[in-house]
């Protein structure tokens, strides 16, 4: 009697053990995907931000490849002195986004974000609704 | 003795299940709430252009405030939270959904949203008289 209580138990506790297991590695499955969805975010709300620079205070850049942006050769409707660091070196909520690129010769402008340190890296392209996810 | 020690491997067994059931529920709302997330984000993107597009023809951008009064006139899907803030300098809209400690949050200017035109650019009307 005892030999299969033994087995008994072993299945019971061994099944338990791997729904257990599965249970886990789903928990870190999801925490890795909110991860990717807070660094999405992050990338996504630096991109509508230098979008407001680019038509806003910084709208003498607008219409130049960021490949173009020189410090002693800024477009004559630049202020003097204008500081493009900040426009290359983005923040949001304290985690820096680095400017790759921004092309506006395309038919449709496109702007290239990574998260500093070589993260996620997204590209956007500007329509008629607004800026559309391009993918990593 | 037998019967003890089934018991107990039971006992222990139920427990795990018991956990493992409780994990996987969690799981499955948090999978839920990601998708009203992206639903509520993709209905308010909607709403701003609808509300807002056709007054892209004339020359300014549509204000971060602007953006914060249509968001609070659309109510978030039942169960989701959904948090509005203007940024300290007016230029950007915050929209934060879900709880704490760990909401997500999204940053929006009329301009990413295509809701600015500049004050150079031409008008469909225009474009039209010229020709």
């Amino acid at each position: 009697m005892l030999p299969l209580a033994l087995a008994g138990s072993l299945v019971l506790l061994l099944s338990s053990l791997s729904l257990q297991g599965m249970v886990l590695q789903g928990r870190q499955v999801q925490a890795l995907e909110q991860r990717r969805l807070r660094s999405e975010d992050q990338l996504a709300s630096a991109a509508q931000g230098l979008l407001g620079q680019l038509q806003g205070p910084y709208a003498c850049l607008y219409g130049l490849p960021s490949s173009d942006w020189h410090p002693e050769a800024l477009p004559p409707a630049c202020p003097a002195g204008l500081a493009l660091e900040p426009l290359r070196r983005w923040s949001v909520d304290g985690s820096p986004v680095e400017l790759i690129r921004w092309d506006p010769l395309l038919a449709a402008p496109e702007l290239w974000l990574q998260q500093a340190g070589g993260g996620l890296q997204r590209g956007y392209r500007l329509g008629a609704g607004g800026l559309q996810e391009l993918g990593g | 003795m037998a019967g003890a020690v089934f018991l107990a491997a039971a006992l222990g067994s139920l427990q795990l299940w018991g956990q493992a059931a409780a994990g996987s529920a969690l799981q499955q709302q948090r999978l839920q709430q990601r998708d009203a997330i992206d639903r509520d984000r993709l209905l308010l993107q909607r709403h701003w252009r609808q509300r807002f597009g056709a007054d892209a023809s004339q020359p300014g951008c549509v204000s971060s405030a602007q953006l914060l009064a249509e968001a609070a006139h659309l109510p978030p899907a039942a169960a989701l939270q959904r948090q509005l803030q203007l940024s300290a300098d007016g230029a950007a809209l915050l929209v934060e959904w879900g709880d704490h400690p760990a909401p997500r949050r999204r940053w929006y200017t009329a301009a990413g949203l295509g809701l600015c035109t500049p004050a150079g650019a031409l008008t469909d009307s225009q474009v039209e008289g010229l020709e």
